[in-house]
């Protein structure tokens, strides 16, 4: 069973301790995510940036229970997914979490439409269709639904994934690049859409980003540089996370 | 797995180097009809069917390739966006072809030839060298073994090739072409190009010829008008040929669209009542993906059980054939008459059924001994008389006059000694089992078109061969077309092992009363040889080892493909049993659906084959023996071991799929979907 955090710290989304990840070993060895402490707090979309290779997809991977942690705990709320069985952790990923992934993972073989109601199935959650119409209307995908995956631009593919993580309304998305195939416009939206959200449904929202622009849309900017947080910037602008971005440069091996 | 159709093409070419050695015999046996003409002869034959047999084998071992190459595909996706033109990869794969049938060919020609001098010949014992000569002309044989097995792994490794570099590089590198190009294959179904059209038009040609020659027998070669007949048998031949080769392009299309039309059926029926997403609707899911891969191997596992069942059934059917003509070759007959088949002897009869009758006191008095079963019989002589010589093993040479002598027996009477016997033998009113030269009778047979003449009338009759030691045909009918007449003799049968038929029938028989005759162990009997595990058993085995292994290299690759598909349901919820189970569901069934396909379509093609009634050119058009004979088939069809066989092939791919699931889900979905991108798992 999962262990359950003093409730003091109720207010925390998602919380790591000592949380770490290495790929390899001996001297090839890489430590992607190096002994991390963090907290997410209830209701804020956080933004993780760092340069490439610093950790931040494993990081996310680690939050969201989709990777297996070397060492360190992760809590989603008060339960402790570090110390789930498959099953348990199976309903998490189901119906706590949504992740968008990178390289989207739409289902080839499937509709974009059966690809948005997929975590429904799979988890046996009703459908209302109101939420679904919404979520189809604010990503623009109307017209795509009943197209394959492999018939729509990285755009389009990316819009389903992100209604994908959104259909069961999870208390916490994690998003890798969600907006990195979007134009300026659509990004806009749907960064505008996610802090919404938050605010609203108290939803958190944690998403990897290279892009400051993106990053600026997000409550907290949490710095992450050769697998550590390095700093956050707190109500962040384009201009104070690319000096941020900036001081990191000289930091990473 | 890129092994196994080396492997498979090197048992070719071991099969091969059999045939090709047992041309002239292992070195130290002695032939006497050995020779330059039969020696080509078999040379010729050898060729003809080695190209078709390995022709349609070859589509073994090119599925295995096909699922060997599985996590090839973006390289070779790789090598084409980075400049290498599809004919280029083609040619290097054919190269690579050319290698490995090199090495297959050599490898199995020097095992075949091993074996036929090690091998089940060495009972016979070593003697010197006998060889007339021939020896070193194997070699030829050798030579085209090599030929054929090359150029055949050389086009399995091209067209392998070609298959998985279809379309563009993104195309090749994502198997999104083996979507595509699955569904131009069934576009081509519905829609047959002119290749297929070619096929078709040529398949139902030959099989009209076919018919009309079972209706009419017009490819008949008559013995006495040969010159003038034998050009029609011929053509008649070469169409049987072309429809026989034809056959399994027609079977692979029935085959293709029967293993299609009920996947969707049962996919539904597996998602039927399941709330949520379980393993069965995975498993659904996976069912309904079509791709060419999946296609490609359960057709090959359709056609291998295809082939199992229809040997399975020949074997056994002629294994039981023999049994009953065996069972009903009588150790002892007596006789009204001492003058055998001879024409020429102290008592000779005009043509027509036998005159002189058996004494009934003792045809009765041995009908009521319990230690003994008789068949009467009237003897019929028909035909002209011919001279006859023998060639006798010793080296004797012997002459004489013979003329056809059939027995027209009490089948009722032989149904006591095997129930059906000579029914299942193929005899009916207008039929005949044929012998040729047997125990108690000897008849000239005409394959095609033979009649029986009595007193210039001739009566056009059937001939069905069998392992039967004499030429029968039916008593009531003979008598209905050849006028009353007697008993004239008896076959006499043991009831049980410890009766001495001799010893129980010298006891009723006295001397100037009859005649008795037996048959000598020493003449005219063939002891077949068998495998220890049984021809239909080794058959069975064989088909047994090709499905497991073809169903879990499927199952296998199958998995690889969907790997990320299944990290990403991991991802969004789906619980780790589920998907563990899914990929044993529908790898069991994938399999049941093979082996359903090509059960039926064997089965089909064996009843349609075996069945004399059916398609045996000549033979009398009679529905009811047809259809009995249908039943009788289908009574002895070994349903038991073709059943363990489904089941252990089944059994084997569930579990080879649940123990590769089983490894998956112990990864994470990111370890998986990493696993997934190194393969090239779009």
């Amino acid at each position: 069973m999962a262990k359950k955090t003093p409730t003091a710290e109720a207010a925390t989304a998602l919380k790591a301790r000592g949380l770490t990840k290495t790929y390899g070993s001996g001297e090839a060895a890489v430590t992607a995510v190096d002994h991390v402490d963090l907290d997410i707090p209830e209701g804020v979309l956080t933004a993780v940036m760092g340069p490439s290779g610093s950790g931040k997809t494993t990081l996310v991977h680690l939050l969201a229970g989709l990777d297996r942690a070397d060492a360190g705990q992760v809590w989603v709320g008060e339960d402790e997914i570090t110390a789930l069985g498959d099953k348990q952790l199976a309903q998490v990923r189901g119906r706590v979490v949504g992740f968008v992934f990178q390289g989207f993972n739409l289902l080839q073989t499937m509709s974009a439409k059966d690809n948005i109601l997929l975590p429904l199935r799979l988890n046996g959650i009703p459908r209302d269709d109101e939420w679904l119409d919404g979520l189809i209307d604010m990503l623009g995908i109307g017209k795509e639904l009943s197209r394959k995956p492999y018939e729509m631009s990285g755009g389009q593919q990316q819009r389903v994934a992100i209604a994908r993580a959104l259909i069961t309304r999870p208390r916490i998305v994690l998003a890798d690049e969600p907006t990195g195939n979007l134009d300026t416009h659509a990004s806009a939206e749907i960064l505008a859409h996610l802090r919404q959200s938050c605010r609203e449904l108290g939803q958190s929202v944690v998403m990897v980003t290279h892009d400051p622009t993106a990053a600026s849309y997000a409550g907290r900017v949490l710095l992450f540089v050769n697998g550590r947080v390095d700093g956050h910037i707190t109500d962040p602008t384009p201009a104070s996370v690319l000096a941020g971005l900036d001081a990191l440069a000289g930091v990473q091996r | 797995m890129k092994w196994i159709p080396v492997a498979l093409m090197g048992v070719a070419a071991f099969l091969g180097s059999l045939l090709g050695t047992l041309i002239a015999n292992p070195l130290y046996a002695r032939d006497p009809s050995s020779g330059m003409a039969p020696f080509l002869f078999n040379l010729v034959a050898m060729i003809v069917y080695l190209v078709v047999v390995i022709a349609i084998l070859a589509a073994i071992p090119f599925a295995f390739l096909r699922l060997a190459w599985v996590g090839r595909r973006t390289e070779f996706a790789t090598s084409m966006a980075l400049g290498a033109t599809r004919s280029e990869l083609i040619r290097r794969a054919r190269v690579e072809g050319l290698r490995m049938g090199v090495f297959a060919s050599i490898a199995g020609i020097i095992a075949g030839a091993l074996y036929v001098q090690v091998g089940p010949f060495a009972e016979h014992g070593w003697e010197p060298f006998t060889s007339q000569g021939l020896y070193p002309l194997v070699a030829v044989a050798w030579l085209l073994v090599m030929a054929i097995v090359i150029a055949t792994t050389s086009a399995i490794y091209g067209i392998a090739m070609s298959s998985m570099t279809r379309g563009t590089p993104v195309e090749a590198a994502t198997a999104v072409v083996a979507d595509s190009a699955s569904e131009r294959g069934l576009g081509r179904l519905r829609e047959p190009g002119r290749g297929i059209r070619v096929v078709l038009a040529l398949f139902a040609f030959a099989w009209v010829v076919m018919l009309v020659d079972r209706l009419t027998n017009i490819g008949r070669v008559d013995f006495d008008n040969a010159a003038e007949t034998v050009w029609l048998s011929n053509t008649v031949g070469v169409l049987a040929f072309i429809a026989a080769i034809s056959a399994p392009v027609i079977g692979w299309f029935v085959l293709r669209l029967t293993a299609e039309a009920l996947t969707g059926p049962v996919a539904r029926a597996l998602r039927y009542g399941t709330r949520g997403l379980g393993a069965r609707s995975f498993a659904a899911d996976g069912l309904m993906q079509r791709t060419g891969l999946r296609t490609g191997a359960v057709m090959t596992m359709a056609i291998v059980a295809a082939l199992s069942t229809a040997t399975l059934g020949t074997y056994t059917l002629g294994d039981h054939l023999n049994y009953t003509a065996e069972r009903l070759n009588a150790p002892v007959a007596v006789t009204s008459y001492a003058d055998g088949f001879f024409a020429e002897g102290p008592n000779p009869h005009p043509d027509g059924l036998e005159q002189t009758a058996l004494d009934p006191s003792l045809l009765a008095a041995l009908s009521a001994d319990s230690r003994i079963h008789v068949v009467p019989f009237a003897r019929l002589r028909a035909g002209d008389p011919y001279e006859y010589t023998e060639l006798w093993p010793d080296g004797r040479i012997e002459e004489s006059t013979r003329q056809d002598t059939y027995l027209a027996v009490d089948v009722a009477a032989s149904d006591a000694v095997v129930p059906d016997g000579y029914r299942l033998l193929g005899l009916s009113d207008g039929t005949f089992v044929a012998a040729g030269e047997g125990n108690y009778s000897n008849v000239a047979v005409n394959m095609r078109g033979h009649e029986i003449v009595v007193a210039g009338v001739s009566e056009p009759v059937h001939p069905f061969w069998s392992s039967s030691r004499d030429s029968v045909v039916s008593l009531d009918w003979a008598r209905e077309r050849f006028g009353p007449a007697p008993i004239s003799g008896a076959l006499i049968y043991a009831v049980d092992d410890t009766v001495s038929v001799r010893a129980v029938v010298s006891e009723y028989v006295t001397p100037g009363q009859a005649y008795t005759y037996s048959h000598n162990e020493d003449y005219g009997v063939v002891m077949l040889s068998r495998a220890p595990l049984g021809a239909s058993g080794t058959v069975l085995l064989a088909g047994l080892i090709i499905a497991v292994a073809l169903i879990v290299a499927m199952s296998t690759a199958s998995q690889r493909l969907r790997r990320r598909e299944y990290a990403t349901m991991a991802a969004l919820g789906a619980t780790p049993a589920s998907l563990r189970v899914a990929p044993a569901i529908e790898a069991a069934v994938t399999a049941s659906i093979a082996i359903v396909t090509g059960v039926a379509v064997g089965l089909t093609y064996w009843l349609a084959t075996a069945n004399p009634y059916l398609m045996s050119p000549g033979a009398p058009i009679d529905a009811g023996e047809a259809l009995w004979h249908l039943g009788a088939h289908l009574g002895l069809f070994p349903w038991t071991s073709l059943a363990i066989g489904a089941l252990v092939t089944v059994a084997s791919a569930a579990l080879a799929s649940l123990v590769f699931g089983a490894s998956m889900q112990q990864r994470t979905p990111v370890e998986e979907l990493r696993t997934a991108m190194k393969e090239g798992v779009s």
